[in-house]
């Protein structure tokens, strides 16, 4: 992506200052305003990054300090889908790990990296806020939970 | 529990002892008034407390757990316990986990406070080990980033981001992998850091520390910063060899700076220790130098001076203390009879304080510090803040983050430009036709404040006419910025959105022949729009060197007496009562006319105390031959500079960490300035040295002065100033001691100094609308020969000439070459890349340097720095062309030429 090809329409650039409007202070809109500029220029690269921070009169590195913390924001070109697979304590103690390495194998990639066809991206995310259903995983915006290796086969299997 | 808030003190019991405290304290300040060792890792003790570190645990009678005691407000009756078992235990577990985080090493001396606190609770090694290593980021040249001493307590990013406003640090990631980083991920050297050590002064680890060597400190000694215009107040630290510490810590209750810093206050002070500092005074015999004793060195000068009475010329430094100042115009007007004296003001600010004087009757900047984050809108023309006053420019950010519209007025891209609402970029040379046009945008559209004018001005008439001129359309064509942001410019000063509008300006404005005009045209602007007078408003002509405001306030120019008094008789007459001795009643020379004096043999013995005029001067050439014809020349000072080789006696002079006096900033600020150290050898404060000399010329001239300068200490020499000087009538040493820094006016012991001039009155009674004509645009502009327009200005990482920075390591690493901006587009027609050698001269000569590429500059116009590095100095190319009112020199425009140098 070249620098230049990064900036939002007129018509998002309005929405950013609707959004920028809603909050007392205007940087409570750094998170939707990510997700625009994530879905409009795929993933949220460096570039990207200080673009979103011009328009809010930020530092890059304190948009940069929260791209890091979320695990929703990509940092690099992602597939057409996401699996995020929760290894914190419970999930962990739930057989997170097997789960992990049964997805590696199954796609033929590392945590982080994207299928060569484009499919998939796999992630592994701190707690998702679903113990109770350990050990679970998110694939695009929705919760997958308590897994095993066959569901986990069924899931991936059904996406295109 | 007995819950009372509203009482005006609450009681507390800590540890069985009672404490009490102001309602809004928390128990953690309860828990420090009583002195008690508790950890508080993640607090600064001037920032709102972070919550993050939870090792400030207490028991508290009543409450369930154990509460983080920085974030529990104090309550009335409150019974706290540190030592509880709970308490301890559960902080000794958080402490140990804390230090599991860290890898210990020979290089860390410990862990700061964390190491301090994990002793107390008799943890010597913790539990666990760390999970990840991360090899020291040592690409800063002051400080180190050494992760695997960091906790991630985010003081330091809180620092950063909230108290300097630069936002260069983050907390990067989450989980095991967060880690303290810049944007873009890279090494610290790659990010927007200034190197102000903000976070290196509040880490509580040691993770960010300074590279020299921990010695030992044996005492703090707190004073005033000796570089900018600014005044904060600074923290040395002493160490057990009597030698101050790299780095100095910043002064929170200092009301100038809030406890703000900038890299050259806190990590360049080094200076002082100097290998080439000057120890022994010299004579020069034989065309060499022999060190001698004060009593041969003085006696010395004071023969060649006194062969020259009333032939004579003195350059007091604005480097040095106002007890200095006062010292050298005494002398110079009672006992070499004359009133050539003058400081550095006449290359940078001469044509503000000139027309301030003419218009107003003042030449202080009006207002505070405190009225730029007041103010709703900041118009700041001619001056690279962020540069050159840095901590002003973090209170400009406060005031944006605060809503105040930023209006940069500069041909070149500073960094304020970046974050400024609106960029004017005008020609070099058409700023009186900006703002003229400006006023008349006021004028037409009915946001002038009739009210003020009417009340509080005269002239508006005539001035007024000659804005006929002014017409948007000629503006925009004459200046380049379009009618419009001059007009919206214009209206945003004139009606901020909010409370009122500062006028702020350097060396952009005044380094120029038609300095006086730019001057006058901006204050008439804040005259019509009434933006003086009242708090969040006023007129800032930034200075540069730290007592430029007292070295003049103390009476070292040629046009008046301490305290801007006039040569009229009754001041003479009062003066000479004081001293004994009448000053002279004619005007002196200014700096730039003592030089032509030199030629014209009409002065030929010179005093030069902390300056180096064969740097500062337009033209160095022309100056260098000047300086030739002079018999006798009498240096003060650090080092051997470029004037002091040609000295014929140098005395060597303390240092401001040597020695106690006064310095006063750019918002009438009277500070304190503390001695830390015994100063260098034999070298000794500026008024000893001066009063000393003083004697011995009056004696040769056949006259006893031993009583006008028998001066004990500073503190005395202060209180003869004081007692002149009806403005500083109300200070002394002791009180400045007492109360911190004073703003002047401050006529009586019992006034409390003056945040803002011109409330009900002006000196003049009126202030005058002077009319202001846009002259030619630069004695000297491109020709075919000289095809490039150069400007000058200054660096973040050096100061002025560079005498005192060159001699700071971590500084020269910073910024080591001497850099030519240069546009992209001229440099690809010269076939050059940034760092590429390039030759630059002007009709007077010609200097090395290295590429910069930049859009920074326009096309055809080049920038170089003042600063002198290896041999190359920007003053060999200037023009000593001057305005004729001010004198001032024209240093930021000259015709030049650049060529490509093959590389060495
Ligand atoms: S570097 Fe120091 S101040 Fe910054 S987070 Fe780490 S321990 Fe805290
Ligand atoms: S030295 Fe100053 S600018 Fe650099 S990271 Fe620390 S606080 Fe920020
Ligand atoms: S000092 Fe209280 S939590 Fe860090």
């Amino acid at each position: 992506m070249s620098v230049q090809s990064i900036a939002f329409s007129t018509g998002q650039l309005a929405e950013v200052r609707r959004l920028q409007g809603l909050y007392p202070d205007k940087r409570g809109a750094l998170l939707p305003v990510l997700h625009m500029a994530q879905d409009t220029f795929g993933y949220v690269s460096l570039e990207v990054e200080e673009y979103v921070a011009s328009l809010f009169g930020l530092s890059p590195a304190h948009v940069h300090e929260v791209v890091t913390f979320y695990t929703l924001y990509f940092r690099q070109p992602r597939g057409r889908h996401v699996v995020a697979v929760c290894h914190n304590l419970s999930c962990h103690l739930a057989g997170a790990p097997l789960i992990l390495a049964h997805l590696k194998e199954r796609l033929g990639i590392d945590v982080g990296e994207t299928t060569d066809d484009g499919r998939i991206t796999l992630q592994a995310v701190e707690c998702l806020c679903a113990c109770e259903a350990a050990p679970m995983m998110q694939v695009d915006d929705r919760y997958e939970m308590n897994l095993t290796p066959d569901k986990v086969d069924r899931i991936v299997e059904a996406l295109r | 529990m007995n819950v009372n808030v509203a009482a005006e003190r609450m009681k507390l019991t800590v540890d069985g002892r009672t404490v009490e405290v102001r309602p809004g304290a928390t128990v953690l300040d309860a828990v420090n008034r009583l002195e008690i060792a508790l950890p508080q890792l993640c607090k600064d003790h001037d920032r709102a407390p972070l919550g993050a570190c939870r090792t400030c645990l207490v028991h508290v009678e009543g409450v369930r757990g154990v509460p983080a005691a920085c974030h529990l407000p104090a309550r009335d009756g409150m019974v706290v316990s540190t030592e509880h078992p709970d308490a301890v235990r559960v902080r000794r577990g958080v402490l140990d986990l804390t230090l599991s985080m860290l890898t210990p090493s020979a290089e860390r001396d410990g862990f700061g406070q964390l190491g301090g606190a994990a002793e107390r609770h008799e943890l010597a090694r913790p539990t666990w080990t760390p999970l990840h290593q991360a090899p020291i980021d040592g690409s800063k040249s002051f400080f180190v980033l050494d992760r695997e001493a960091c906790i991630l307590c985010g003081r330091c990013a809180v620092a950063c981001d909230d108290v300097q406003h630069i936002g260069a640090i983050a907390l990067l990631g989450r989980g095991h992998a967060m880690k303290v980083g810049v944007a873009r991920g890279g090494a610290m050297a790659t990010s927007v850091c200034t190197s102000c050590g903000q976070c290196v002064a509040t880490c509580p680890t040691g993770a960010l520390r300074p590279k020299d060597a921990a010695a030992p400190i044996a005492r703090r000694v707190e004073t005033t910063c000796p570089y900018c215009g600014v005044g904060c107040g600074i923290e040395l630290g002493v160490r057990t060899d009597h030698r101050l510490a790299v780095m100095a810590d910043d002064v929170p209750v200092n009301r100038s700076s809030e406890g703000m810093l900038c890299v050259k206050g806190r990590f360049g002070t080094g200076f002082v220790h100097a290998r080439d500092r000057i120890r022994t005074p010299r004579v020069r015999r034989d065309g060499r130098w022999h060190e001698v004793g004060w009593d041969e060195a003085l006696d010395a000068a004071a023969d060649g001076l006194a062969r020259h009475h009333g032939r004579f010329g003195a350059l007091a430094s604005a480097k040095a203390t106002n007890e200095d100042a006062y010292v050298i115009q005494k002398f110079v007007r009672a006992v070499m009879g004359t009133n050539n004296v003058d400081h550095c003001t006449r290359l940078c600010h001469s044509p503000s304080v000139e027309a301030m004087l003419v218009s107003m009757g003042s030449g202080a900047t009006s207002n505070s510090y405190q009225d730029y984050e007041e103010a709703g809108c900041l118009m700041v023309v001619g001056a690279d803040a962020s540069a050159n006053h840095p901590v002003i420019a973090i209170r400009f950010r406060r005031a944006m983050k605060r809503g105040a519209k930023l209006v940069v007025v500069n041909p070149k891209r500073v960094e304020l430009c970046d974050q400024a609402d609106l960029w004017l970029q005008p020609r070099p040379g058409t700023d009186v036709m900006l703002f003229n046009a400006m006023a008349r945008v006021i004028v037409d559209e009915g946001l002038a404040d009739a009210d003020f004018i009417a009340r509080r001005t005269e002239g508006v008439g005539a001035w007024h006419t000659s804005l006929s001129e002014a017409t948007l359309e000629r503006a925009a064509a004459v200046t380049g910025v379009s009618a419009e942001h001059i007009a919206q410019a214009a209206r945003w000063y004139a009606r901020p959105p909010v409370s009122g509008s500062c006028l702020i300006w350097g060396m952009g404005i005044t380094q120029h022949t038609n300095g006086i005009h730019n001057a006058h045209a901006l204050l008439n602007l804040s005259l019509v729009a009434g933006q003086l007078g009242r708090a969040g408003s006023g007129i800032s002509p930034l200075r540069g060197q730290n007592n430029v405001q007292g070295c003049g306030d103390s009476g070292c120019i040629p046009t008046n007496l301490p305290g801007y008094q006039k040569y009229d008789e009754p001041t003479l007459r009062h003066f000479e009562r004081e001293w004994g001795l009448r000053p002279p009643a004619m005007t002196g020379k200014v700096v730039t006319e003592m030089v032509e004096a030199f030629l014209s043999g009409e002065i030929q013995a010179m005093y030069v105390v902390g300056e180096n005029p064969l740097l500062s001067e337009p033209d160095l050439h022309h100056a260098e031959k000047a300086f030739d014809q002079l018999d006798v020349l009498v240096v003060q000072d650090l080092f051997m500079h470029e004037t002091a080789e040609q000295a014929d006696v140098f005395l060597p002079a303390a240092a401001f960490a040597e020695k106690e006096g006064t310095f006063t900033n750019s918002e009438r600020r009277v500070q304190r300035v503390r001695k830390a150290i015994d100063p260098a050898g034999d070298a000794r404060p500026d008024w000893w040295i001066t009063a000393e000399l003083a004697k011995r010329v009056a004696r040769r001239l056949g006259r006893d002065v031993s009583t006008q300068f028998a001066w004990r200490s500073a503190s005395e020499v202060f209180d003869e100033l004081a007692r002149l000087t009806p403005f500083l009538g109300g200070l002394s040493h002791a009180r400045l001691d007492r109360e911190g820094g004073l703003q002047w006016p401050c006529p009586t012991a019992d006034h409390p100094g003056t945040r803002f001039l011109y409330g009900e009155t002006f000196p003049l009674g009126k202030a005058r609308f002077i009319p202001a004509l846009q002259t030619a645009e630069a004695a000297e502009l491109p020709d075919p020969d000289f095809p490039f327009l150069l400007n000058t200005g200054r660096l973040l990482y050096h100061w002025h000439g560079g005498t005192l920075t060159r001699r700071v390591e971590g500084l020269m690493e910073l910024a080591p070459r001497l850099e030519v901006a240069i546009h992209p587009s001229d440099a690809r027609r010269l076939g050059v890349d940034t760092g590429a050698p390039l030759r630059v001269s002007s009709r007077r000569g010609e200097l090395t340097g290295y590429a910069r590429v930049t859009e920074a500059v326009r096309p055809g116009a080049l920038f170089v720095p003042f600063v002198k590095l290896a041999d190359s100095a920007a003053n060999f190319l200037t023009n000593p062309a001057f305005d004729p009112a001010s004198k001032i020199p024209e240093y930021k425009v000259c015709a030049v030429r650049v060529e490509r140098l093959t590389a060495a």
